[in-house]
C-alpha cells in the first residue's frame, strides 16, 4: 500500500516543526480534560463505569429503543425515516431536497454526513450545501475532509486560514488575527443561514423514551441552521441512542470536557417537535453499524460518542495528523471502526499505534480500544493477504522461540553480524530499527552465557 | 424495507449476548441549596458571560440597559409575554432578553424551551443575549434539572451556558461565533 | 520462595547487566532465585504482529518452563504483562493458570511480595521515571493521568528510598515513548519521533539518567540517544536498585 498509514505518516512527520505544533495543539484538548475533570468530577470513573453500562445495555436492547424512539418521534410531527447505506442515507436527503425544491442548504457539524459522502453526492445533484462550522466551512473551502472529528480545522494555521479567507471572502491580507477571521466568517455565513432553505445537522444523542435528537454546539450553528429554514432534518448513527430522557444528565456531563476540556458546550438543544409551520425529518443510519453489534470482540466500539478524548491522547495521531488515516473517522478509534467496514483498505489502521493503550484509559465509555487493535491485528492477519514475508518470518521465530536451544540459536545468528558487519552495512534501507536509531550495543557475552560462567 | 433490515439484523447480531438490566444509578448532588445562586453565578462567570443579581423584577430592564448601553433595538418577552416579531426583523435585534426556565448551579447552564420564544431563532439571530432565571428554578447540577424538565411538554430547549464562542482557529478562543456576541444571565431573588 | 528468573530474550542478548542486577536483587532480599536454561521469549512480538495463533507453542513453552516455580519474575511489564493479559487463547489448565497468577514484573514483586524498602541503594543523580505502557496502564504498577484515581506510583516509591537519587518530574507524565515492539520498524519515523520527545522532555528536567521498568523502551531510547549524541543515558531500574557507591 503506498498510501497506508506508515508512508502518509513518515510524508508528515518529514516537517518536524509543523508536528510540534500540531502535537502541542492537539495535546491542548487532552491537557484541558484533565483540568475541569479534575476540578469538577472527582466521581469521574464511576460516571465511566455508568455511561458504559448504559451503552452496553442499549446495544443489547437497541431494536426495541429505536421503535420506541421512532413511535415518540412520530408521535411528535416528526418524520423518521430509516437507511441501512450511506447511498440510502443521501438518497433520502435528497429526495426531500428536491421535494421542498430547495437549492440552498446549511449543515452543522456531522460526521455521519462525512462518512456518508452527503456533500458531494449533492453538489453533483446541484443543490448548494455549506458546513456552517467554522472548522469545517473552512476545510470545505480548502476541499478538504476533517483532519479531527471534533476540531475539523485543528491543521491549519492561522496564517493559512487568512490566505484562505483573503481569496474566499475578501478580508485584509496578512491578517490572522482569529478574531478578526471568526468576525469575516459571522458575517459570510449569518447570509447563507437567512437564506438556506433546509438545515441538517448531526445529533450527539437520540433520547428513546422522548423522541428528541440532541445536538452540542458552541457556535450556534445548529440551531441558527434548524430554526430560520422551514425544513430541518436530522441525519443520525443508530448507534447514538440513549434510554431515557434522565440519562442526559450523565452524557452531556461527560461529552464536552472529553472532547475539548469545557464543562458544558455553550449550546446544548433538544429537538422534540417541529417548529411552528415548519417539517422536521430525522435519518436513522446504519451503515454497518447493525453488523458490528456481531463481532464478539468490536461490539463495544459502537458504545462511542464521538468525543474525540481517544484523538487528543493519541501520541500517534498527534505526530502524524488525521489525514494519515486516510478515512473520515481516523484515530485511535477510527482504527477500530473503520476495519469493519472494509478489512482491506484499512488493514493497516490498527497497526498505527504502539498499544499504550492511553485511548482506553481517557474513554469516557470505557472502550477497550488497545485491546481491539491488537484483536483487529490477529484478524487482519487471517482474513487479508498479508505480507507474506512476515508471515514466514513469524513461522520462523514461532518455532525457534518454542525450542529449549531458541536463545542460542537467535544469540548466532544476530552477534555476529552486529559485531564484526561494518557499519554500511548494517545500518542500510532494510534495517528499519537504524533509520533513526543506533543498534544496541553487543555485550561480551549474554545473560545465558553469564548464567553458565558464574552461575551454573 | 430498510427499517426492518435494519431492526432484523440488529436482532439476529444480538442474540447469544447477555441482555444486561437498564443500570441504576445514584448522581451525587455537590451543591447544596444554599450555595446554588453563588455557585451558578460563578460558572456563568467562568463561561465568559455576565452575571448580576436583582431583587425585583422591576430592577430588570433599568439594570439590563446599562449592561448594554449601546444596544438600539431591543426585543423583550417575559414571563410568557410572547411579543410577536415579523422574522425578517429578527436579524436587526441587537440585545433580546428573554426568560429561563432551569439554571444548573454546577455548570452555569440555562434551560430556555420553545414556549417561552415567539421564535426559535431570537437566542441565536440577536447580536446580545439576556437570559432572566429567577433564583428558586436553579438546580444542582444536570441531572435535577433534566428530572425537572419534562420532554413532553416542550418541543424545543436548549441549555445555554455562554455567549457563542469557537476555538477553530488555532484553538484561539474568539467570543461571538455565529450566535449572539455577549450573554448577560440576570438572576431574580 | 522458588523465583524462576524470566530473562527477556532482548536482555539476555544486549543487556546481561540488566538480568544480573535483577538476578543479584532478588537473591539479596532472599530468595531462592534459579534461571531456566532454555527459556526463550513471551511470545508478544509474534502476538502484536498479529500472529498470536502462531505463538501458542511459545506459549506453552514459556509455562513448562517455569511451571515449576512458586513465583516467575521478570525485569520487564511488557513481557509480564503479555504473559497475563494474552495467554488467554491457550487451554487454561491449572499449570497455565497458575504460571499467569504467578508471573510478576520486577517492581511489583519487590513491593507486593517481598515488601522490601529498598534501603542500602545508592545512586546521586537526577533522573526521570519512564513509565512503561504496559506496566503502567497493563499492569497498573502507577495510577497514570487519564484515570481519577488516588495516585499512587510503585516505579516512584522504590525509588524514592534510593540514597543521593533525585526523582525529576518531565512536562507529560505518562506519555509513550515509542518502541511499541513491531510499531518500531514498521512506522520507524514516527517511532523514533516520539522517542526524541520523550528524551527532550527528560533532558528538558535536567534529568542525567532516564529509567523504567522495561529495556525494550530503553533499548528504544538509547538507539535514539545515541545517533542523536544527546546528552543523557538510560538505566534500567533493577540497576539501579542494585546499585552502590
Amino acid at each position: 500500500m503506498s498510501n497506508d498509514h506508515a508512508t502518509l505518516g513518515a510524508a508528515y512527520l518529514a516537517d518536524e516543526p509543523r508536528v510540534d505544533w500540531h502535537n502541542k495543539a492537539v495535546f491542548n484538548f487532552r491537557h484541558l480534560r484533565d483540568k475541569v475533570i479534575h476540578a469538577n468530577m472527582p466521581e469521574w470513573e464511576e460516571m465511566r463505569s455508568q455511561a458504559s453500562a448504559i451503552k452496553q445495555h442499549t446495544l443489547e436492547h437497541l431494536d426495541d429503543y429505536l421503535l420506541q424512539f421512532e413511535a415518540k418521534a412520530k408521535e411528535n410531527g416528526v418524520t423518521v425515516h430509516w437507511a441501512s447505506t450511506a447511498e440510502e442515507h443521501n438518497q433520502i436527503v435528497y429526495s426531500l431536497i428536491q421535494k421542498a425544491k430547495a437549492t440552498r442548504v446549511v449543515k452543522s457539524k456531522s460526521m455521519l454526513t462525512e462518512e456518508c459522502q452527503l456533500n458531494p453526492y449533492l453538489e453533483a445533484r446541484g443543490v448548494e450545501i455549506i458546513d456552517t462550522d467554522l472548522g469545517e466551512r473552512i476545510v470545505q473551502m480548502l476541499d478538504q475532509p476533517p483532519s479531527h472529528i471534533v476540531a475539523p480545522a485543528i491543521h491549519l494555521k492561522k496564517e493559512e486560514i487568512s490566505d484562505l479567507f483573503n481569496k474566499e471572502l475578501g478580508t485584509e491580507k496578512n491578517n490572522a488575527d482569529p478574531t478578526y477571521l471568526t468576525r469575516a466568517a459571522r458575517k459570510h455565513l449569518r447570509e447563507k443561514f437567512v437564506s438556506a432553505q433546509v438545515g441538517i445537522t448531526g445529533g450527539n444523542f437520540l433520547v428513546a423514551d422522548s423522541g428528541a435528537v440532541v445536538v452540542v454546539t458552541n457556535e450556534g450553528n445548529a440551531d441558527l441552521g434548524c430554526h430560520i429554514p422551514p425544513i430541518q432534518i436530522h441525519c443520525v448513527g443508530i448507534e447514538k441512542m440513549i434510554p431515557r430522557w434522565q440519562d442526559l444528565g450523565l452524557f452531556v456531563r461527560m461529552l464536552a470536557p472529553s472532547a475539548m476540556g469545557l464543562l458544558i458546550t455553550v449550546y446544548t438543544s433538544h429537538y422534540m417537535k417541529p417548529k411552528a409551520g415548519g417539517e422536521m425529518h430525522i435519518v436513522l443510519v446504519d451503515n454497518g453499524r447493525s453488523d458490528q453489534l456481531g463481532s464478539v470482540h468490536h461490539r463495544n466500539s459502537l458504545k462511542c460518542i464521538r468525543c474525540s478524548a481517544c484523538f487528543n491522547t493519541c501520541p500517534v495521531f498527534r505526530r502524524t495528523g488525521g489525514f494519515s488515516y486516510h478515512t473520515v473517522i481516523g484515530g485511535p478509534i477510527g482504527s477500530i471502526l473503520m476495519p469493519n467496514k472494509d478489512i482491506n483498505e484499512y488493514k493497516d489502521l490498527p497497526f498505527a499505534s504502539s498499544l499504550c493503550g492511553s485511548c482506553s484509559d481517557v474513554c469516557p465509555v470505557k472502550i477497550d480500544i488497545h485491546n481491539q487493535l491488537y484483536k483487529w491485528r490477529q484478524e487482519i492477519n487471517a482474513k487479508t493477504t498479508a505480507s507474506t514475508s512476515k508471515k514466514i518470518m513469524m513461522s520462523f521465530a514461532s518455532k525457534a522461540l518454542a525450542s529449549n536451544q531458541g536463545m542460542s540459536r537467535i544469540n548466532r545468528l544476530i552477534r555476529p553480524m552486529l559485531k564484526s558487519l561494518p557499519r554500511f552495512m548494517i545500518y542500510n534501507r532494510l534495517n528499519a530499527w537504524g533509520k533513526g536509531r543506533e543498534m544496541p550495543p553487543v555485550p561480551i557475552e549474554t545473560f545465558d552465557q553469564w548464567y553458565k560462567n558464574n552461575r551454573s | 424495507m430498510s427499517r426492518d433490515k435494519i431492526l432484523q439484523n440488529i436482532k439476529m447480531n444480538n442474540q447469544g449476548f447477555n441482555k444486561t438490566a437498564y443500570p441504576v444509578y445514584h448522581p451525587i448532588h455537590r451543591v447544596q441549596p444554599s450555595e446554588y445562586v453563588e455557585t451558578y453565578g460563578q460558572f456563568v462567570k467562568a463561561n465568559r458571560a455576565k452575571f448580576i443579581i436583582v431583587d425585583h423584577p422591576d430592577d430588570i430592564p433599568g439594570k439590563v440597559q446599562d449592561c448594554f448601553p449601546n444596544a438600539k433595538n431591543v426585543y423583550s418577552s417575559l414571563n410568557g409575554n410572547l411579543v410577536p416579531i415579523d422574522h425578517d426583523k429578527i436579524q436587526e435585534i441587537d440585545l433580546a432578553i428573554i426568560q429561563g426556565s432551569y439554571g444548573v448551579a454546577n455548570n452555569g447552564a440555562t434551560w430556555v424551551r420553545d414556549k417561552d420564544l415567539f421564535d426559535r431563532s431570537i437566542p441565536f439571530l440577536c447580536q446580545y443575549l439576556t437570559i432572566v432565571i429567577s433564583a428558586d428554578h436553579l438546580y444542582a447540577d444536570l441531572y435535577e434539572a433534566y428530572q425537572k424538565i419534562d420532554p413532553d411538554d416542550q418541543s424545543y430547549g436548549v441549555f445555554i451556558s455562554g455567549p457563542s464562542k469557537t476555538g477553530d482557529i488555532e484553538q484561539a478562543l474568539v467570543i461571538g461565533a455565529h450566535g449572539p456576541l455577549e450573554l448577560l444571565v440576570v438572576v431574580v431573588k | 520462595m522458588r523465583v524462576g528468573l524470566f530473562i527477556p530474550c532482548y536482555v539476555n542478548l544486549f543487556y546481561p547487566n540488566v538480568g544480573i542486577a535483577t538476578l543479584e536483587l532478588l537473591e539479596k532480599y532472599g530468595c531462592q532465585v534459579e534461571y531456566p536454561q532454555g527459556q526463550t521469549c513471551c511470545g508478544q512480538p509474534i502476538a502484536n504482529s498479529g500472529y498470536e495463533s502462531k505463538a501458542k507453542d511459545t506459549y506453552l513453552h514459556f509455562v513448562n518452563t517455569f511451571q515449576k516455580y512458586d513465583y516467575i519474575v521478570a525485569p520487564s511489564g511488557s513481557c509480564t504483562y503479555h504473559v497475563k493479559k494474552h495467554y488467554d487463547i491457550i487451554d487454561q489448565d491449572e499449570k497455565v493458570k497458575r504460571v499467569r497468577s504467578q508471573t510478576y514484573d520486577l517492581t511489583d514483586f519487590l513491593l507486593e511480595i517481598v515488601k522490601v524498602d529498598i534501603a542500602d541503594a545508592s545512586f546521586p543523580h537526577k533522573v526521570s521515571l519512564h513509565q512503561s505502557c504496559h506496566g503502567l496502564r497493563g499492569l497498573r504498577t502507577a495510577s497514570g493521568s487519564e484515570r481519577l484515581v488516588t495516585p499512587y506510583n510503585k516505579w516512584e516509591e522504590l525509588l524514592s528510598n534510593v540514597k543521593g537519587l533525585q526523582l525529576v518530574q518531565t512536562a507529560i507524565k505518562d506519555e509513550c515513548c515509542g518502541f511499541g515492539g513491531t510499531f518500531s520498524i514498521e512506522e520507524p519515523e514516527l517511532s523514533v519521533k516520539m522517542g526524541k520527545d520523550k528524551i527532550k522532555d527528560s533532558i528538558n528536567s535536567e534529568a542525567e539518567y532516564i529509567t523504567s521498568g522495561d529495556m525494550s523502551c530503553l533499548m528504544h531510547l538509547d538507539g535514539v540517544i545515541r545517533r542523536n549524541q544527546y546528552p543523557i543515558k538510560v538505566i534500567h531500574i533493577a540497576e539501579i536498585l542494585n546499585s552502590r557507591i
